[in-house]
Order: C-alpha cells, then sequence, then structure tokens
C-alpha cells in the first residue's frame, strides 16, 4: 500500500447541489472516498447517480457546495481541469475510434510524434506501458471494432489509466459484459486499487458485484444521498431499503377489481415475441379498463415489448391475441387501426418541435379533417384541436404557438390528449411519461391515466423506472429483467422490496 | 485478464476485392478499351487520361478533407473558379506582372473565403451544407463581376498562367506531375500526422475526440479553409489548362469531384474518405470519360455509367457500413 502522508481523504464531496429547471437532481450530498477504495454508488434511474459523477468530471457546473481533492478545495471549469486534478471516467456506453487500433485509441489526443509524423512505435510503447501496468493482455494491434465489449472497455480504462488518475469514475461497466466477462473484470478492478493504488467510483445496478469488491457504498435516493456505509457492515436488504423513497405512498382512488370478472374481459394476451435476435419470455395479459405498470431497469426490455406489439419495432416473430383477433404481423399505422397507440419515452419523439399547437394535435387526424380532394378544413381542425386542449387542461398562449414553447407537462398532457382522441382506441401505452416532469404535473398525469381506464374503459400500460408511481396507479404490475416477465403482481400484492428484487435479478437468478 | 479470446481474423479474398475493386476497374477498363481501340494505350492518351484526372481528382481531394470530418462543401465549384477569375483579374489589369503573386493573391482570398464557410458552418452552427451553398451564391456573383459575364482571356497574361495546365516534362504533362505531388502532400497530410488522425476521428465519433480533450471545433475550422484552398488550386489548374477563365469551370467538374471522393471511400477503407481512393476513382471516371470518346460512343454513356458505379458503390457502404459515410449519414 502506498504511505499517505496526507490523512484528508482522496475526495470530500461536500454539500453538493445541482438543479435543472425545476428539479433538484441533487440535494446536498456530502461524502468521502478514501484512498485505494473502491466505492459503490447505488440508486435507482433518476436518483442523482450520474449527476454527481458529472460534476466531479467537471461536465456540470456546481450550482452549492464543493469537491475537495487530498484536502484541497477544487473548482472544475471544465473535464480537462478535473483530468488534471486526478479525476477520470470511463462511460457507459463505448466512446472509441472503431478504426483505429487500441494503441492510438490509447494515445488519442495525446499522440506521440517525431516531428510532424506520428510516432506509431513511440505510441505503441506507450500503451504497452499501460498495459503491463494494468496486467492485462488486450492486444493492442488490431482495429477496436473487432473486439468484444469487454475487450473495448478495457481499451477505455486504458486511456483513463493513461492520464494516471487517482480516481477512475465507472459507469455501469459491466452492463456491456457477457456472464463469463464479469468475474474476470470484477477481478481487474479490485487489482486497480490494489495494485496501482487508485480508488474507484463504481456505479451499478448489481448487488451482487457490489458485495464481490466494494469497500464502501452510497445509496442514493431522489437526489438525497440516504446511506453511506462499509460493505462489511451492511446486508443486500438493508441496501434496497435505503433505494426506497422515505416519503410514503398515498392512498390514489384505485377502485378495487373484481380480476374474476375483469379476466372474463381480456383486451391482450403475450405469451413470446422474438426481436433483437432473441426470443423474450413476456407472458403478459391487459384486461378491459386496467392500468397495468411495467417496471425494471433501463434495458429491461419494457420499452422495446411495448414497441414490439405496436408495430414500431420490427420483430422476427409475434404472435399475440388483441381484442379477440390473433394478430402476427402489422406496422405502427396497422396498429393504431386497430387501437393500440403507445406515446414514446422521449417526449421529443412525440411532438413536432417547429410545428404549432393545432398541428401537432391535427397531425394524427389528417383523414378526418381532409376534404373530398384532400384538402384540410383549417376551421375544424382548430376547433377539434382547441378542444382537446381544454379538456385535458393544456396552458397555452395561442393556438398558433409552437409546442417546442410549452412545458414538458403540457407537452405531455398534448401527447396523451390526442392519443385518447383516437377512434376507437383500445389500449394506450404510456412510456416514461412523467420523465422530467415536477409532481404537480405529475400527479395531473396519474390523474389522466387513472380517468382512462375508470371513466372511459380504456386500457393503460404504465412503463416507469419509478416504482412509486406505478404503485399508486396500477391495478396490477409486470416486472422485468433481462428482457424477460419475471413476475406479475396484484395491486393488493405491491411490495416495492419484493418488487425491487425481482427487477435486480435477485429472484429470477435463483437467489 | 483470461485468455485471449480476440484473434486476428485474416482478411478474406471477398474482402480484398471490394477493397481493392476501383483500382482492379481501373486496369480491367484500361484494357478493356485497349482492345476496342488499339490506340487507346498510347503514351499521349495515357498522359491526357491523367490530365483529365487532375482536375477532378485536385477538386475531390479537397472535398474529401471537409468531407472527411463529416461535413460537407457544395460551393468548392464556385470557389474554384472565383479563384481562377481572381487570378485572371489581377494579372489581366497588369497590376500585378509576376504570376505567383498573383496566384499567391487568389489563393489568399481563397482561403479568406474558406474561413467564411467554416464560420457559418463550425462556429455559427448552420449546417455546412446549406451555409456553403449560399456562400456559393455569393461567390457566383463574385465571379460575374469578376469576368463580365464573359470568358475571360486577355493576350497579355504571362506565359506562366499556361505552365501548370499544358507544359510537358519530357512525355509527362505538368497537370499529371502537380496532381501526383498534391495527393502525396494530402495523402501525407491525412495518414501520417496528427491533424490528419484528428480529421478522420472526428467523422467518426465526434463525442469521443471531445472527451479526450480534442478541440473538435478548431480541426473542423482548419478543415475548411484547406478544403477551400485545394478546391480554389484546382480551379487555377483548370484555367491553366483551357488558358482562359469559363464561368463553368468550377461547377462543371464539382458533381464529378464529389463522386470521386464518396467512391473513394469503397477503396482500401470501405466506410471512410480517403485520399488514395479519390485519386483512383477521378482516374477511373477519366478512364471512362476518355475511353468513351476514343471509341467515338456518344457523350451522355459516360454519365450513365459513371452514375452507375457511384450508386452501385455508395449503395454497398449503406449496406455493409452500418455508421453509414461521415458526412452523408442517415437519421
Amino acid at each position: 500500500m502506498r504511505t499517505v502522508s496526507n490523512t484528508a481523504p482522496l475526495i470530500s464531496i461536500k454539500e453538493i447541489t445541482k438543479r435543472f429547471t425545476g428539479v433538484t437532481a441533487v440535494d446536498h450530498v456530502s461524502f468521502d472516498i478514501g484512498h485505494n477504495e473502491i466505492h459503490a454508488l447505488i440508486g435507482e434511474n433518476g436518483a442523482g447517480k450520474s449527476t454527481i459523477c458529472k460534476m466531479l468530471t467537471g461536465v456540470y457546473a456546481i450550482d452549492e457546495g464543493y469537491i475537495e481533492v487530498e484536502g484541497k478545495k477544487e473548482e472544475f471549469k471544465g473535464p480537462a481541469d478535473s483530468m488534471k486534478a486526478g479525476i477520470n471516467m470511463v462511460y457507459q456506453e463505448r466512446n472509441l475510434i472503431g478504426y483505429l487500433n487500441a494503441a492510438q485509441n490509447i494515445c488519442l489526443g495525446t499522440e506521440n510524434c517525431k516531428g510532424i509524423v506520428l510516432d506509431q512505435k513511440a505510441m505503441m510503447k506507450r500503451a504497452e506501458s499501460v498495459r503491463r501496468k494494468l496486467g492485462v493482455d488486450t492486444p493492442l494491434d488490431i482495429p477496436v471494432e473487432k473486439m468484444g465489449a469487454g475487450a473495448q472497455q478495457l481499451v477505455e480504462i486504458m486511456r483513463a489509466a493513461s492520464t494516471e488518475p487517482k480516481l477512475l469514475i465507472l459507469d455501469e461497466p459491466t452492463a456491456s459484459l457477457g456472464e463469463g466477462e464479469i468475474e474476470p473484470f470484477l477481478k481487474f478492478v479490485k487489482k486497480l486499487t490494489t495494485d496501482i493504488h487508485i480508488s474507484v467510483i463504481y456505479i451499478t445496478h448489481k448487488l451482487e458485484e457490489i458485495f464481490a469488491i466494494a469497500d464502501k457504498v452510497t445509496v442514493m435516493a431522489d437526489g438525497k444521498r440516504t446511506m453511506t456505509a462499509n460493505i462489511a457492515d451492511i446486508t443486500q436488504d438493508e441496501c434496497i431499503k435505503a433505494m426506497i423513497r422515505s416519503d410514503k405512498i398515498k392512498a390514489v382512488t384505485v377502485p378495487d377489481m373484481n380480476y374474476e370478472k375483469a379476466e372474463e374481459s381480456r383486451l391482450l394476451d403475450v405469451h413470446e415475441l422474438t426481436f433483437d435476435g432473441k426470443t423474450h419470455q413476456v407472458e403478459f395479459h391487459v384486461n378491459r379498463g386496467e392500468v397495468v405498470g411495467f417496471y425494471g431497469l433501463v434495458g429491461a426490455g419494457r420499452t422495446e415489448t411495448m414497441e414490439a406489439i405496436s408495430g414500431i419495432r420490427r420483430c422476427d416473430k409475434k404472435e399475440f391475441t388483441f381484442d379477440g383477433e390473433k394478430i402476427t404481423k402489422g406496422d405502427s399505422f396497422a396498429m393504431i387501426q386497430k387501437g393500440i397507440i403507445l406515446t414514446p419515452e422521449l417526449r421529443k419523439n412525440g411532438i413536432f418541435p417547429s410545428l404549432n399547437l393545432v398541428e401537432n394535435v391535427c397531425t394524427l387526424f389528417v383523414k378526418r379533417f381532409a376534404s373530398r380532394i384532400g384538402m384540410l378544413k383549417k376551421k375544424e381542425s382548430y376547433k377539434f384541436a382547441k378542444q382537446v386542449l381544454e379538456k385535458n387542461g393544456t396552458k397555452f398562449n395561442s393556438m398558433g404557438q409552437l409546442i417546442s414553447h410549452l412545458s414538458g407537462g403540457n407537452m405531455q398532457k398534448i401527447i396523451i390528449g390526442r392519443s385518447i382522441e383516437v377512434e376507437n382506441l383500445k389500449l394506450l401505452t404510456v412510456d416514461e411519461p412523467t420523465a422530467g416532469l415536477d409532481l404537480g404535473a405529475k400527479s395531473e398525469i396519474y390523474l389522466k391515466i387513472r380517468n382512462l381506464a375508470d371513466n372511459l374503459g380504456k386500457s393503460v400500460v404504465f412503463i416507469s423506472s419509478e416504482l412509486e408511481e406505478l404503485m399508486k396507479v396500477c391495478n396490477r404490475m409486470y416486472i422485468f429483467y433481462d428482457g424477460n416477465v419475471v413476475k406479475e403482481l396484484k395491486r393488493e400484492e405491491f411490495d416495492n422490496q419484493v418488487i425491487l428484487e425481482y427487477a435486480l435479478g435477485g429472484v429470477g437468478s435463483g437467489k | 485478464m483470461g485468455n485471449k479470446t480476440i484473434t486476428k481474423k485474416k482478411s478474406t479474398v471477398g474482402e480484398n476485392i471490394t477493397k481493392y475493386f476501383l483500382l482492379i476497374a481501373d486496369i480491367v477498363l484500361i484494357l478493356f478499351f485497349s482492345i476496342l481501340a488499339p490506340g487507346f494505350l498510347q503514351v499521349t492518351n495515357l498522359m491526357d487520361i491523367l490530365s483529365t484526372a487532375a482536375l477532378v481528382g485536385v477538386l475531390g481531394m479537397g472535398a474529401s478533407i471537409v468531407m472527411m470530418v463529416g461535413e460537407m462543401n457544395f460551393g468548392i465549384g464556385a470557389e474554384a473558379t472565383l479563384t481562377a477569375a481572381i487570378l485572371g483579374a489581377v494579372l489581366g489589369e497588369g497590376r500585378v506582372s509576376v504570376y505567383f503573386i498573383g496566384v499567391l493573391i487568389a489563393l489568399l482570398v481563397i482561403g479568406l473565403m474558406g474561413v467564411i464557410d467554416a464560420t457559418f458552418g463550425v462556429i455559427i452552427g448552420v449546417p455546412a451544407f446549406i451555409a456553403t451553398l449560399a456562400i456559393s451564391k455569393i461567390n457566383d456573383g463574385f465571379i460575374n463581376l469578376l469576368t463580365g459575364g464573359k470568358t475571360l482571356f486577355n493576350m497579355e497574361w504571362p506565359a506562366a498562367f499556361r505552365t501548370l495546365g499544358q507544359a510537358r516534362l519530357g512525355p509527362v504533362p505538368v497537370l499529371a506531375v502537380a496532381f501526383i505531388v498534391i495527393a502525396a502532400a494530402l495523402w501525407f497530410l491525412v495518414d501520417k500526422t496528427k491533424f490528419g488522425t484528428y480529421i478522420q476521428a472526428i467523422g467518426n465519433n465526434a463525442a469521443c475526440c471531445r472527451q479526450v480533450g480534442i478541440n473538435v471545433r478548431r480541426i473542423k475550422f482548419i478543415a475548411f479553409v484547406i478544403t477551400a484552398l485545394v478546391g480554389g488550386f484546382a480551379g487555377i489548374l483548370a484555367s491553366s489548362k483551357t488558358g482562359n477563365i469559363q464561368a463553368t469551370l468550377g461547377s462543371g467538374i464539382m458533381m464529378d469531384a464529389m463522386a470521386a471522393a464518396m467512391l473513394g471511400a469503397t477503396f482500401l477503407r470501405p466506410g471512410r474518405y480517403n485520399i488514395q481512393g479519390t485519386v483512383v476513382a477521378a482516374v477511373l471516371t477519366a478512364i471512362i470519360t476518355n475511353g468513351i470518346t476514343f471509341c467515338g460512343y456518344p457523350d451522355y454513356i459516360k454519365d450513365i455509367i459513371n452514375g452507375i458505379i457511384l450508386i452501385i458503390a455508395v449503395g454497398y457502404i449503406a449496406m455493409t457500413r452500418k455508421e453509414g459515410l461521415p458526412s452523408v449519414k442517415m437519421g
């Protein structure tokens, strides 16, 4: 172990806060990272983990509070400053130049030159010394695009290590790795701290990894730090408890379901779907007048499943029953005709940013407002759009204003509002409809969803990464893990601890 | 960690054929035309081909630099013509009798034009192909101002004006030599220097470059200026070859030049623009043009054949490379 004369921790995060318009993403968070320490950072999606890391790497400016590196207060104006102070990060998505080999990627931005000519030999030497230091045997002389995901990740870690950082941030490093690659990778991360004495912030969703390698863990929930502890002192259960938000679930008017009766009016029945080259076990059904929640981690297959049903995602094989009819093919247009409509996860994919409100509402109904020769009936479409906006309580200045000038909540109201105007709508899928909205706007969306099911008799699939809102609004819930449905829960059975365990793969993987 | 799981894949015969398809096509077409018309293989004709290829090739190499960083310059044809027109204007009015100074002035002005392209395309952030299209309209106006809307020609121009385009070193046209020298210089810049590494890397993944601290904007800016300068020089070559300055001098070959750059992206490093490929593609176009004329076929056939080759080539890239070409990426 390196002898540390300075008794201060390597990194001290002091009461840092980051606000985005209307949302406090990180709220007065403090914790320390020691020397030679693997510090796990966990929390649900949107809990503030990445925001903290982006403040550490200088990507985001810190609104309040500050960061100390070895006892010295630092202010990062950009990633370069943070790198100079010894902090480097490997992002979840790969950042490599595909056709360059590993050595060239490691030296990217800091190439060696002889005069003005690139000195490939010197770069290879430098890359080799980094490789030796890290004790890996990734080939350095073939294009990285020909390497597997694991090797590519190592190349990025080598690049980060070549800047001799004191702290390395790894954002979900095992997300792109295969089964067999994970264990050696974890050993490698452990060796980083013992052999070359750098500390690691390890962001992950997988609790078993944390317990395998981390020294300490900090848990985030809703922008706040809920726990920092030595791994030796805690259990997985305690971690999960800390991840769940403290504020209790309020009673929302979800009418009791008579499941037996509801089962008689099944609307959608799905068993398995084949897309992206894999067959997914997605055993679920939706009844009439019911709100069904889909919970799972990002990438667990919730969005993909509903995109497949709605005809947006190409399927290699699909077969499901909808409204008594067996469906095996059809694009999104055909599905909308049948009454299946999806409002996308990214709000920007649901709007035409440079069109006005009337156009944004009426593009879905061009047929309805077209005269026989195809001219658009301006007055009628205006009237209809105004009706939709008023019915949904949208706040706007004029019908001619651009939709991109509205707030996120109002955009969402328009997207959902126009979708439910589709004739013979039977199944509406809302994908992360409340992302980035404040509490008031969120609750209005909840009411809208409930109203659809309870008063209009429509069915809703509600996809969300916020467990709390699903528990508030849904009649039933399906939990996704790794592309498959792993659990079905009725409202009476909702229990956030159980749900999180399934979503994190704790139960499904036989633990 | 663990055992080596990555094995070096030997490139297959099929890969090599696509990699060197352009060169193979060059050779096959030369053989083909020489069988059809025995005179085709004469040295003078082959040198003619190289001269024809020089104009499209140099303009294409200029265009390819900015395409490498993922941008476009649709004004490069007008920039070529403007450069020639400026040269003609300063020489003709006798203010600068020394040819070299004339060339320097013309290139200086067109370099500034590159700075303007880059200011709008990189700093202000107008999509580059729109910005350069708009700027080319202004340049068209200046060309008309300088040439009076006519073909510019002056008996009093120094003889040096025609040296680049018409003189020969033994059997080799100076134009072909200039082509090879410029190609060698740009190849060195792109393949052997840090700057070259960066312009290619930015076209491939600009986010990655930013993350490792490469100044993406600066590199793009310089790329626009280089493109304008090389394009401008192509204009000087073209005017020297004809001995006069026509208003369509640059715009007439711009599309062929851009096509050569795109066709060149199938050569050697499929999916990436490269100087070698642009040269080989320009030669291919010249062989077809020359061969068709030589064998007495009507002119339109060469357009049809060139077009078919280009659409097949870029179609092939779109099918085999999911990321597509930088600068012409889809959605």
